[in-house]
């Protein structure tokens, strides 16, 4: 009797539990919401950061890249190769109409250029994984102590350590197939 | 403003169309009671004689705007010759003249009778949305027409075009459906048998006009940006003179409206004199005669300024050289660049040579007093190039540009931020953004005040790439190169623009 009385309360509170938990993540996903957002694997409102050419894709070490195929961008959002400099869609150095080679610009860390712009100290805290477009992206927060994210309302903690919230998010692709 | 005024122009201009045989034939076409026959028919035909308008619009003054910008419209005087048409046609709406020139046409009757009458409704709209093609009731069409060429600005041209569609449109659309009824006769009534009502919108048409040319006439600058000289770089301005490179080739001299080559290329003008340099050699010379004043020898230099007092000139990227005209002294070194970073063109007034420095680390206006040796930085940014100054002593104009814009922008040659300078000039970045969110995902709204995420930056052209180079400054205009670079091929124009 008590065996059974005590599998009873079990079954309940598991289910109750299965309901709580359901709603949980529900409230974090909804059906189709990872989709819904502005890049893959991204299941939260906080936008991204600015970034020179729009989604906030940057390299292993937080630098700019253009979204649609990782290529090395400037803070002025023109190509570049390896050194700096500025190329165009073939590689080729831009160049006036006397064949003077154009500057090079800078090239920020996306999370401290934002630091700059909105002047408060930013960083990197914490990230997650999904895949996306069969590779595996890493999601990455810019974190600072500001209440307030980019968005304009209150932050949340999102992948941030020792107080810092999420004031935009970017991302990093990897080459890992998923 | 310009925008919003326009636009309330042509939707005033619409409206008064209504008073046309046209006008006055749609309504009842597409009264229940008439062709469509039932009131369903007559918002189904509402809606597509909507959209007709308003593509009808488009086509015309964006396609107008088109042309002007095709044509180089935008200039100090085609801004002036639009202004004055808008005066000349708010005068003749305001005394109620007789318009003139008329066409006199009409959509075809027969449409209504042999399409359905959606369709008909449709194509019709097109037509009065195409404002030319039938009675034009108000001087207005015939001055937004040449505002939108004289403007040259297709976005513009697009607005206006909408605006005049939806003014076509909207007294046809609220009448017909009630076109049967005692409001709808009162009202048709009120149209046909009361010309206080058109004299009265021929007035505010008049009103509309009249704001269009005050608006116009003190538009911001970038109405007044034109092109100065096509296939050219390197713009050097001094008084009334203009001198320009052709890319790849020599220098050319503009001087009371003539254009003469000149003997050498780099061309550069200051102190009455024009200079050029002829390969390892500047010369100064006379611009009436072209007769040489002085020679100075420029081992590998490249583009250069001079003043009454100094000649500059530029080695490669990296190196400035400075040597006084009086040739007391040898040239000398008299800044070099800093590990991979780029030094700009000279610019010089009196003993004082102003040069951008730019490279990874950000970018730099710097100020070089030739003769007390100080140096001093006027303007600074880290993630932003700040490229080939021009500077006449009292002001400082400059490309500013960025991941969002790219400006010329001129002040004072003191040290202060770039925000604190006068933007003559804006145009796309030289990079191209994305649309910001991934196929298949939207931009977010939540959290941002009213659900409104900040408006996306200006982009150019897929393919096109844009960049805002040399500049001068003249008395009365600021001149910047503009790059395009396509396909691997680089073009250059020299644009002015109205200080």
């Amino acid at each position: 009797m008590n065996e059974s009385r005590r599998g009873f309360l079990a079954k309940v509170s598991g289910a109750l539990m299965a309901v709580t938990g359901a709603r949980t993540v529900g409230s974090l996903v909804a059906p189709g919401e990872a989709e819904a957002y502005h890049f893959c694997g991204h299941i939260y409102t906080t936008d991204s950061c600015p970034h020179p050419t729009g989604l906030p894709r940057i390299d292993s070490r937080g630098r700019p890249l253009r979204a649609k195929d990782g290529h090395r961008v400037d803070d002025l959002g023109r190509l570049v190769d390896i050194e700096g400099e500025p190329i165009d869609e073939d590689g080729v150095r831009l160049t006036d109409a006397e064949g003077v080679p154009l500057p090079a610009a800078s090239r920020t860390p996306v999370c401290k250029a934002v630091g700059e712009r909105y002047d408060m100290r930013t960083q990197i805290d914490g990230a997650w994984y999904r895949c996306c477009g069969g590779h595996v992206r890493k999601l990455v927060d810019c974190c600072s102590h500001n209440r307030h994210r980019i968005n304009g309302d209150k932050s949340l903690t999102g992948y941030c350590y020792k107080g810092r919230r999420v004031f935009c998010v970017m991302y990093f692709q990897t080459k890992v197939p998923c | 403003m310009l925008t919003w005024v326009l636009a309330a122009a042509a939707l005033a201009a619409g409206i008064t169309g209504a008073w046309s045989p046209c006008g006055f034939s749609m309504v009842e076409t597409l009264a229940p009671a008439g062709y469509a026959g039932r009131l369903r028919t007559t918002l189904v035909a509402c809606l597509t004689f909507t959209l007709g308008a308003l593509a009808g619009g488009v086509l015309t003054f964006g396609g107008l705007a088109k042309l002007g910008e095709a044509l180089g419209a935008g200039g100090t005087g085609a801004v002036a010759v639009a202004t004055a048409i808008a005066v000349a046609a708010a005068a003749g709406e305001a005394c109620g003249l007789r318009i003139v020139p008329q066409v006199r046409r009409q959509v075809p009757e027969s449409w209504r009778r042999v399409l359905p009458v959606p369709l008909a409704a449709g194509l019709y709209g097109v037509l009065l949305g195409l404002g030319f093609t039938t009675f034009i009731l108000t001087f207005a069409v015939w001055a937004l027409a040449a505002v939108s060429v004289a403007l040259g600005d297709p976005a513009l041209g697009a607005v206006l075009g909408l605006a005049f569609g939806a003014g076509r449109a909207l007294p046809v659309i609220a009448l017909a459906p009630v076109a049967d009824g005692d409001r709808g006769n009162a009202a048709h009534a009120a149209m046909a048998e009361r010309p206080g009502i058109l004299r009265g919108l021929r007035a505010a048409d008049a009103v509309a006009l009249a704001l269009c040319a005050a608006v116009i006439g003190v538009a911001p600058a970038q109405a007044a940006t034109t092109i100065a000289a096509a296939e050219a770089s390197g713009p050097a301005a001094d008084a009334d003179l203009f001198a320009f490179q052709r890319p790849g080739g020599i220098g050319y001299l503009r001087r009371g409206g003539s254009t003469f080559a000149l003997p050498g290329r780099d061309p550069a003008l200051a102190a009455g004199l024009v200079g050029w340099r002829d390969a390892d050699r500047i010369t100064l010379a006379d611009p009436a005669t072209l007769a040489p004043v002085s020679t100075y020898d420029s081992p590998g230099g490249g583009a250069f300024a001079f003043s009454d007092q100094w000649v500059v000139w530029r080695v490669g990227t990296t190196r400035l050289v400075a040597q006084p005209r009086n040739v007391s002294a040898p040239p000398r070194i008299v800044a070099t660049a800093r590990g991979p970073e780029q030094l700009g063109r000279p610019a010089l007034a009196g003993q004082a040579v102003v040069f951008h420095r730019a490279g990874r680390s950000g970018s730099q206006i710097r100020l070089l007093d030739l003769g007390a040796g100080h140096e001093r930085v006027l303007r600074s940014e880290r993630r932003a190039l700040l490229l080939n100054p021009s500077f006449d002593g009292s002001a400082l104009l400059y490309v500013r540009s960025t991941s969002t814009r790219q400006e010329l922008r001129l002040g004072r040659p003191t040290r202060r931020p770039t925000t604190r300078d006068r933007r003559l000039y804006g145009t796309t970045p030289t990079g191209r953004r994305d649309a910001g969110h991934e196929p298949g995902h939207h931009r977010h709204r939540a959290g941002y005040p009213g659900g409104k995420p900040p408006p996306l930056a200006p982009r150019p052209p897929a393919g096109v790439s844009t960049t805002l180079w040399t500049t001068a400054l003249g008395p009365s205009a600021a001149y910047v190169t503009r790059l395009r670079h396509r396909g691997g091929s680089t073009t250059a124009t020299v644009l002015s623009v109205r200080r």
